[in-house]
């Protein structure tokens, strides 16, 4: 019969076409290695324990942060002008350090100053998903909702630095979950339960399809503003628990620091492609990604690395990434 | 089937190609253009919603504050925009090439940077503009090489020229240590360009007319701007048609790049000093600008006067708070809820006017996905 | 099953439609671009809302208002346009939105052994399920989207140009699985610019005209001839058709003309070792001035990047020249008087958020201008009328945005440009792909005028009568590689379809009894 022999005729062609150079798949986690071998053998302090300990703690804050900045980006889509971003996460972060701070300042209690801070999180994230909802680009809402954010925090703080007081805070910043610091038990958690719900459940699958492809989601019966609203949510959310982890850490409510954190959230999100099969953002790469960019400001700094160049060596990450991608797309899309 | 519902046919809705007819029951016709064009409430007033809101800034702060619309304090106001407006109109250029660049206040910090270091080494002003613009070129140059060379979308290449770029400038000043002048010591021909005024008109306030005016028939008036549209917005059409897209969007890049170092020459001017970090205040503002500007194109392509719209906007609601003595605190609020409420009616009122073929709900649907085609 | 009916008033795309359809029908519904066929399944499927009219599905009223409550009531789309998520995996899009899961939990290995049984069983498509959308061809695509519908068990399916990407061989498969679904009482409807394909599968034809019904044909009560696909003459039914889609018998190929005498000696494009890893392996070819090349064959045989490649668009090894320049980007090709139409119209052809007037002055800027780069309004005014003219395309206003033009007249836009950069050799990729058949008669009219007048062609084609209408020579690939090289004379439907697939002899048995082959092919699977 023609067709039996026509149909894998036409198939010998595909493993040419099919799939990225293997050894790019490998190379992001490679650098990663490699990065931490060196700072290893140049300084005998970067694999102590306690030195261990500090750059998890570090990282918590990026990757929780990261994590919801993910979702956003898996559910509304990588093409970052039209595509889902939250430019807000850094400006909530801060503002949800703050109101916490204050709030426990005037006396109330630990646990519900951080109720009351990450439902004003929530509230952020629910603004940016309206509009979202509504049509607007994400890349404007959230840079909207990023103005707001920022001078929230300042008429709220007075524009000065608050410390942050109270056993709870304190056991944020020195307890430990089975052994591991508290910011990192809440890391790994969050981790654990985000990144469950994108990859093993139908909510997640869904999102991912929404992201990929509106119309596809529209078509196969699925309402795509629902996953994209909440993940507005999401990502709001989390960033008002990193914001709080790092209010703890510091002991205080440092206003403008949101701005700052900003770009490290950012880079860590759009990082973790490098480490991922699809090329496509994904928690489990946010996660190496914010342990990458946490061991090597650590590393730096026991170096004895002036803090200026540790943007500078930032920014250089990004782009090496970044042209990785380029060039592992080139060998997949066609 | 009837020309009118040619004429309804939405052109943004790029959902149903097939709805719009090649009605063969048409007689063939002798007119091919200038036939009237009916009035269109989806289509004309979401346009209108930018202007409105500088209207009624201005209505609001004149009602609230004696001084404000004073021709002394609109001047101010004016002046005080320039920088913005060229920083914005930059970014105009990027966006309309199809991109978008967030180290653009980079640009204008390094320029800013080398121009007060020049000056302050005693170098003649034309050097320290030279050398601040091309500084400003640098950063264009690389964003270019690594956009067009590397292929690296414009958002993460460009905000990594940020990290690297506020580096670099800490590495310059020793850790950030702002540059004051010594107002003696600047020569005049330098002072000028941020001080000056021609004819009771401030300089500042002249460059940006002046880059606006050239920008404007630039993008919409010659073989290069129609080009660069066509490129940003269908890359592989333009470049099947045989434009070369790279060096498009290389001249987007640099131009960009070049008038916000325009701005950090005029800026280090004004202020006598280069003060780290000051450039990024403008970025956030000017990509907000950019794109209340791009409400008023029914494409929503950015554009010079739409911009200027969105500069003005900004600069009054600034100028207006503090006169009635709002602290700075507030202006972020204030320029997040004014640039959400714009975009937010646009987008609104091209729905609720439009005929209804489509139910609203469904039409919210199809917006995600129609905005990303 | 009782009807589907539907009326319209006030939006004038559809006025007073009605479409009624039998269980185990299989319904064709053709009608010329901006006949109204979209709309009315968008309708269908709640995309869009009627302004009037009701639709019966079982004889139960029934309202749709999003694509949710359609897929509720199980009707199943295959739109033109793939909607696939790019990167989800094959089993992960098979199920997506319905059943990926137990109680929102995804076991990844159960989902892919139940993906690739399931795509075996329905469409006899081999891949793993493990694999990216997007690394896919189109044509698994396709029959992915297809898996998806039938697998959702619908009460009624509609197929939209769902043979386009398609393959002989493939749509061989298709064609088997339609006939799976009557079997099995499911009714179908069939939309289709390839009118042959119709009379293969389908009894009866409803013909929409300018949004009205125009009338049914019944295609079965025409005699079939044996082998139906080779001849580009209509017999009675579908010269029945095609009247009432245009209201008129319409010329489809241009007018006729006498036999072509190329100038052998006058290369116009030239090819050697061309190369394009994955697809295309050491190609020569030669085009001459006054004649078009013709180039034929599979998904996967390497034509689908064949203009790419030759006008400068991808990356490939061996050498172009064209009018004896050499061609290394997609500018030195324009340079050169090359003109490329590409197959994704809306996405690389037409600007679509461009007016008429832009789109058709984009190539001749240059000229258009003054030397400062500032263009000239009125001559560019001048040069879009003209052309608007010449090509009758409508809305007959150079002001009108590109974008919400039909099919054909975008195509014409396309067309029109090159036309006004006075380019003397052509590329065309699928050039009348979604096109009605009027603007098909246009837009092949300027083609033979331009070759008449001296301009070479290739034309990249998987429409064969359009092919053996148009070519003065073919090409037929196979597999990266040219196997065969038609003159005019010997070139026919059937013989084509024979190289192409790479089995001269079985082939046309298989599309003409395209069910046989198929249940062979799950037979041996199952």
């Amino acid at each position: 019969m023609s067709t039996t022999t026509a149909v894998p005729e036409a198939r010998i062609l595909k493993p040419l076409r099919r799939g990225a150079p293997r050894w790019l798949a490998w190379a992001g986690y490679g650098a990663v290695v490699l990065v931490v071998l060196i700072f290893a053998v140049s300084s005998s302090a970067f694999l102590t324990p306690g030195n261990i300990s500090a750059t998890l703690n570090q990282a918590a804050v990026f990757a929780v942060a990261g994590f919801g900045l993910a979702v956003v980006i898996i559910t509304g889509g990588d093409d970052v002008v039209n595509g889902g971003i939250d430019l807000s996460v850094g400006a909530v972060a801060g503002l949800a350090g703050t109101v916490a701070a204050v709030a426990a300042g005037t006396g109330m209690q630990p646990p519900s100053a951080i109720a009351l801070a990450l439902l004003m999180s929530v509230a952020a994230g629910i603004i940016n998903g309206s509009a979202v909802a509504i049509g607007l680009r994400p890349l404007l809402a959230t840079l909207a909702m990023m103005g707001i954010a920022g001078s929230l925090n300042l008429v709220i703080s007075g524009n000065v630095k608050v410390p942050l007081t109270g056993t709870t805070f304190e056991w944020l910043r020195d307890g430990r979950v089975a052994g591991l610091p508290v910011a990192v038990a809440v890391m790994l958690l969050a981790f654990a339960v985000v990144g469950l719900a994108m990859t093993r459940t139908t909510w997640g699958i869904r999102s991912y399809a929404v992201g990929q492809n509106p119309t596809a989601a529209r078509v196969a019966g699925l309402n795509p503003v629902r996953y994209v609203f909440v993940s507005y949510i999401i990502s709001a959310a989390l960033a008002g628990v990193a914001g709080i982890l790092l209010a703890s850490r510091l002991s205080s409510a440092v206003p403008g620091l949101g701005d700052q954190i900003l770009l490290d959230i950012v880079l860590v999100a759009f990082m973790s492609v490098v480490f991922s099969r699809r090329l496509v953002v994904s928690l489990g790469g946010t996660l190496v990604a914010a342990l990458f960019v946490a061991a090597l400001t650590n590393g730096f700094t026991l170096l004895g690395v002036a803090s200026q160049w540790v943007g500078a060596a930032k920014g250089v990450l990004i782009l090496v990434v970044l042209a990785v991608v380029a060039v592992r797309g080139r060998g997949t899309a066609r | 089937m009837t020309t009118d519902t040619q004429h309804t046919t939405n052109p943004r809705d790029d959902n149903s190609p097939d709805t719009s007819p090649g009605s063969r029951t048409t007689p063939p016709t002798s007119r091919i253009s200038g036939e009237p064009r009916r009035f269109r409430a989806d289509v004309v007033l979401p346009r209108l919603i930018a202007p409105v809101v500088l209207a009624g800034i201005l209505l609001a702060f004149s009602a609230l504050s004696p001084v404000f619309f004073s021709s002394d304090n609109l001047l101010g106001v004016l002046n005080q925009a320039a920088i913005l407006a060229l920083v914005a109109i930059g970014m105009t250029v990027v966006v309309r090439a199809g991109g978008i660049d967030l180290s653009i206040g980079v640009a204008l910090d390094l320029a800013a940077l080398a121009a007060a270091a020049a000056i302050a080494g005693g170098y003649r002003p034309w050097v320290a503009l030279t050398i601040g613009l091309a500084f400003g070129l640098t950063v264009g140059l690389v964003n270019a090489a690594l956009i067009v060379l590397l292929r690296i979308p414009s958002f993460m290449a460009t905000l990594s020229v940020w990290f690297i770029g506020t580096s670099v400038q800490q590495l310059l000043t020793g850790g950030g240590a702002p540059i004051y002048l010594q107002k003696s010591q600047v020569p005049d021909g330098f002072a000028l360009w941020g001080n000056g005024a021609v004819l009771g008109i401030p300089i500042p306030l002249v460059f940006a007319v002046l880059v606006a005016a050239v920008v404007y028939l630039g993008l919409d008036r010659t073989r290069w701007g129609r080009e660069l549209t066509a490129t940003g917005e269908q890359r592989t059409a333009s470049r099947i048609s045989g434009k070369r897209v790279s060096w498009l969007a290389v001249s987007a890049y640099l131009l960009g790049a070049a008038l916000a170092a325009l701005g950090g020459v005029v800026l280090a001017s004004r202020t006598y000093a280069f003060i780290p970090a000051s450039g990024q205040l403008y970025v956030m503002d000017a990509i907000g600008a950019v794109f209340i500007g791009a409400t008023l194109s029914r494409f929503g392509r950015a554009s010079v006067p739409g911009t200027l719209v969105g500069v003005l906007i900004f600069a009054l609601l600034a100028n207006g708070m503090n006169l009635i003595g709002l602290s700075f605190f507030w202006q972020g609020l204030a320029r997040g809820v004014a640039l959400l409420v714009v975009l937010l009616l646009a987008i609104l009122l091209t729905r609720t006017t439009r005929v209804p073929v489509i139910p609203p709900a469904l039409r919210r649907l199809l917006a995600p996905s129609t905005a990303r085609s | 099953m009782r009807g589907i009916n539907k009326s319209f008033g006030a939006a004038h795309v559809l006025r007073d439609v009605s479409f009624s359809i039998h269980a185990g029908e299989v319904r064709g519904l053709v009608g010329e671009n901006g006949a109204g066929k979209s709309t009315l399944i968008k309708i269908l499927t709640g995309l869009y809302s009627a302004d009037a009219g009701t639709i019966e599905l079982e004889g139960e009223p029934v309202t749709i208002s999003s694509p949710a409550d359609a897929e509720r009531l199980g009707i199943q789309v295959i739109h033109q346009d793939r909607h696939l998520a790019g990167r989800l995996t094959v089993a992960e899009q098979l199920y997506l939105g319905r059943s990926e899961s137990r109680r929102g939990w995804v076991s990844r290995k159960a989902l892919n052994r139940r993906a690739a049984e399931d795509l075996r069983r329905t469409v006899g498509l081999e891949v793993p399920p493990q694999l990216l959308v997007d690394e896919l061809t189109v044509a698994e695509q396709q029959l992915l989207q297809i898996a998806r519908a039938v697998l959702a068990k619908p009460r009624l399916l509609v197929l939209d140009e769902p043979t386009a990407p398609l393959a002989a061989a493939e749509v061989a498969q298709l064609f088997g699985t339609i006939q799976q679904l009557q079997e099995a009482d499911v009714p179908i409807i069939y939309i289709s610019h390839y009118l042959q394909e119709l009379r293969q599968i389908s009894g009866r034809v409803t013909v929409l005209r300018n949004g009205s019904n125009a009338g049914d044909v019944d295609l079965a009560s025409t005699p079939d001839s044996p082998d139906s696909s080779d001849s580009s003459d209509s017999t009675d039914g579908l010269g029945k058709v095609i009247e009432l889609m245009v209201g008129a018998a319409v010329e489809e190929f241009g007018p006729p003309r006498a036999t072509r005498h190329p100038d052998r000696r006058s290369p116009a494009l030239e090819v050697t070792g061309l190369a394009v890893p994955g697809a295309l392996a050491d190609l020569d070819l030669t085009v001459h001035s006054g004649e078009i090349l013709g180039v034929t064959g599979l998904v996967g045989s390497g034509v689908d990047v064949l203009a790419d490649a030759v006008t400068g668009n991808i990356a490939h090894a061996g050498h172009v020249r064209l009018h004896g320049q050499a061609i290394r980007s997609a500018h030195a090709f324009v340079r050169a008087s090359g003109a490329y139409v590409p197959a994704d119209r809306r996405k690389n052809g037409a600007l679509v958020r461009n007016t008429v007037r832009e789109n058709i002055s984009l190539v001749t800027l240059r000229t258009l201008s003054s030397r400062l780069g500032v263009i000239h309004r009125r001559k560019e005014q001048h040069v879009a009328e003209t052309f608007i003219r010449e090509l009758d395309i409508r809305p007959a206003r150079a002001d009108a945005v590109a974008g919400s033009l039909s099919g054909g007249n975008q195509q014409k836009t396309v067309l029109a440009r090159w036309l006004a950069a006075g380019s003397r050799f052509l590329v065309l990729d699928q050039p009348t792909s979604g096109v009605d058949v009027g603007s098909r008669a246009q837009i092949y009219t300027q083609i033979s005028k331009l070759v008449d007048a001296g301009a070479g062609a290739l034309l990249v084609t998987v429409d064969l009568e359009e092919l053996v209408g148009l070519a003065d020579r073919i090409l037929v690939f196979h597999r990266g590689r040219v196997i065969a090289e038609l003159s005019r004379g010997e070139a026919s439907t059937d013989r084509i379809l024979a190289l192409a697939s790479g089995t001269q002899q079985q082939a046309p048995d298989s599309i003409s009894e395209p069910t046989s082959s198929l249940r062979t092919i799950t037979r041996e699977h199952v």
